[in-house]
């Protein structure tokens, strides 16, 4: 769960947030979508970065983020897939699983089914470096699952995958869903969110932060153009 | 579109009050340097100084354009980015070449301009030494460039960055010679500068032609005109290799740098994350590093042989001084831990993670400590098995070793954590950067001032225990800042 309170944000005298809240429920996957340069990324930033934050309190499953321990409730997947480039993708996965203080022997089933799922088996030994952007995703993605956070934010998630990476992933975190985690999620192609998310966050014009209960109730207003899905 | 370009290469946003502050500093500098020469220099020689000085500034001028001009133009990662634009070879060169060539100015600028100050009566011969020192830089900048790009297009990629690290030591070596010989010269040959001066005079600036005989005329003539044919074969040469060599050979130097990562990596068995992202940091630049180990120890062999010139006055000869020297040298060359954040790829992805700015910098610190340790006890072998000092003192100087050894490292750390930079290639690890630079001239004071202690009876103890004792008390200080101001390491784990 995270609830945003009074939050404000500004590059220069550019202001991209100004005392905006909302809250993130458990168990529920979250779509965020707006227009380029609105301010999606910064708001994933300030959620897991609260340094980014001009003023305004997160809260992560009820721990302020500038607690250290709140580290612990959430796994970010940022946008830039050049992370951790001189790691073997087994050492990576091993670094996330000590580094949230995973059970290993838990861990360990549990990655070799996201490898089996993600047809990652037999990259693992090589330096993500040498990945395709596919295959990062796929490999941070899993490190996302492995991590046992119960708070998903994900940048593009699905960016760079084929269509049954897309679905495989789709369908392991609509489970963890259902185990009682948050998933919230940027992305531009709505398709790809359809059928899928439980609500809908938007950033409009004059960066409000809006929410919509169902996807098909979801109308994108920007500038002169109207889509509606 | 010569500026959005440097600041795509280099990353730099120009600040007038930090360049303000350069040309401040760089102003103090140049007059204290004359002012030295002016008052601790022979009589005889002091009139001609402005020779030494022009000398002094085309060998900063070398180094710089020695250092500078292979690692932005064929090391930069930055170009690559920009050569699918319609950007020519001619503007990259012309970008970066000017660059250097303007701070190389300055630091002609800042080295001559007091002359006019301290010799009134003498600025035709000071316009005319500027003028010299800069043609000379040009002309090195130019064959720089050209040797770069020809051993970046004709050496194989698997060893063309052994042959810029041959190239850019080799040629420091020869300077640190050069530059050597001349001071050491202008203080116990005091014929030397004048000499230097007369040779100046007659061939270079052609002062006095009518006392001249015919055939010194055409010497004057025939060096000038060699040195402007040589420029303008050079600059010939140059055109034509930058445009058929230059980017092959970039794109050649890159793959050198990927090489590593198309073998199959062996499996590492470390447990602790924190270890084990500052053990992957370190070896995967492990050729680089044992490179930058050599080239450390063969500074530090020359360091210490310079420095102990200057400290046999104090009369401590049989007490250690030089052993102290070279473990102090040998540990403040520490390029792992002045490269700690700088050479770290995955520093941005820290801030989401659970990791312990805190904690990272201690393992920062012990990574940097293990690897500094194996120099420190190189050194010390040698030490004991070519001196045999006694007992007691060969154990004080594996103490010592190890305590500056875990002064340097953390302070290394911590200046490149405080100090953050863009680094541009992993060259930097090689050659170290500024945070070396610091972290020497802290140790190297530490230890001047406990001889200087000693040698004038302020300390009432032996030298070698004396520097153990201040190792062990820096060392201690340093570990308890970092125990207790958690907030000055980016710490919120508490």
């Amino acid at each position: 769960m995270i609830q945003i309170h009074e939050l404000s944000k500004s590059y220069g005298s550019r202001k991209i947030f100004d005392r905006v809240s909302c809250q993130m429920e458990s168990g529920r996957i979250y779509a965020l979508v707006g227009m380029n340069g609105i301010g999606k990324t910064t708001l994933l930033r300030a959620i897991t970065q609260p340094e980014c934050m001009d003023s305004g309190q997160v809260l992560i499953d009820h721990i302020e983020s500038s607690i250290f321990e709140s580290k612990y409730r959430l796994f970010y997947v940022p946008d830039s897939k050049e992370m951790f480039l001189n790691l073997t993708g087994r050492e990576y996965l091993r670094f996330i699983i000590q580094l949230y203080r995973q059970k290993p022997e838990k861990a360990e089933i549990l990655q070799r089914g996201l490898m089996g799922a993600f047809k990652l088996d037999g990259a693992l030994d090589a330096y993500i470096a040498n990945y395709s952007l596919g295959m990062k995703q796929k490999i941070y993605m899993a490190a996302a699952l492995l991590s046992g956070a119960g708070n998903f934010i994900l940048d593009e998630p699905f960016n760079g995958l084929d269509p049954e990476s897309i679905s495989t992933l789709k369908g392991i975190l609509a489970e963890r869903r259902d185990e009682g985690a948050m998933v919230l999620f940027s992305v531009h192609n709505l398709e790809l969110a359809r059928g899928f998310c439980d609500e809908v966050i938007q950033i409009d014009g004059e960066h409000n932060i809006k929410s919509a209960k169902e996807l098909n109730d979801y109308r994108w207003v920007s500038g002169e153009t109207k889509a509606t899905i | 579109m010569k500026r959005i370009l440097c600041k795509i290469l280099f990353y730099n946003k120009a600040n007038p009050v930090v360049v303000a502050s350069l040309c401040f500093i760089g102003a103090y500098i140049g007059y204290l340097v004359w002012y030295i020469l002016n008052h601790y220099l022979p009589a005889s020689a002091a009139d001609n100084s402005y020779v030494l000085v022009s000398l002094l500034s085309a060998w900063f001028c070398a180094f710089l354009g020695i250092y500078q001009l292979p690692d932005q133009l064929c090391m930069n990662r930055r170009i690559q980015t920009i050569l699918c634009y319609p950007v020519e070879v001619r503007t990259i060169l012309s970008v970066v070449g000017m660059r250097v060539f303007l701070l190389q100015s300055g630091i002609c600028a800042t080295f001559l301009y007091p002359f006019f100050l301290f010799e009134a009566h003498h600025r035709k011969e000071a316009a005319l030494a500027m003028l010299f020192c800069c043609i000379l830089t040009v002309a090195l900048d130019i064959a720089v460039i050209l040797f770069s790009i020809l051993i970046s297009r004709f050496c194989a990629s698997d060893i063309v960055g052994y042959a810029f690290v041959v190239f850019q030591y080799g040629s420091f070596l020869i300077l640190a010679w050069l530059a050597g010989n001349t001071v050491f010269s202008c203080f116990h040959k005091p014929g030397f500068l004048s000499d230097s001066a007369g040779v100046l005079k007659r061939y270079i600036t052609g002062q006095s032609p009518a006392a001249m005989q015919g055939y010194e005329l055409r010497s004057i003539l025939w060096i000038w005109g060699a040195a402007l044919t040589g420029m303008t074969v050079l600059m010939a040469v140059l055109k034509l290799a930058a445009k058929h060599w230059y980017v092959r050979g970039y794109l050649n130097v890159q793959s050198f740098r990927h090489r590593e990562t198309e073998k199959q990596p062996s499996v590492s068995h470390i447990k602790h994350p924190y270890f084990l992202l500052e053990w992957k940091r370190v070896t995967r630049n492990k050729e680089l590093i044992f490179f930058s180990n050599i080239k450390n120890i063969i500074t530090v062999v020359i360091l210490s042989r310079l420095l102990l010139h200057n400290f046999s006055q104090f009369g401590l000869k049989g007490t250690c001084v030089e052993e102290l020297f070279l473990l102090m040298s040998c540990c403040s060359v520490n390029t792992i831990s002045s490269t700690a954040y700088s050479s770290d790829d995955n520093k941005s992805c820290y801030a989401f993670l659970p990791i312990s700015g805190r904690r990272l910098f201690l393992w920062k610190t012990i990574q940097g400590f293990l690897w500094g340790e194996i120099t420190v006890l190189l050194f010390w072998f040698i030490l004991i098995g070519f001196e045999r000092p006694p007992v007691m003192n060969t154990f004080l100087l594996l103490f010592y070793g190890t305590s500056m050894n875990y002064v340097c490292v953390w302070l290394g750390v911590c200046i490149d954590l405080k100090m953050p930079r863009i680094v541009n290639s992993t060259n930097e690890l090689l050659h170290g950067n500024i945070s070396k630079v610091i972290v020497l001239i802290t140790a190297a004071s530490l230890t001047v001032v406990e001889i200087i202690l000693v040698g004038g009876k302020w300390v009432p103890i032996p030298l070698l225990p004396f520097a153990c004792l201040a190792g062990a008390g820096v060392a201690a200080g340093e570990y308890g800042y970092w125990k207790f101001c958690k907030g000055d390491f980016y710490d919120t784990d508490s």
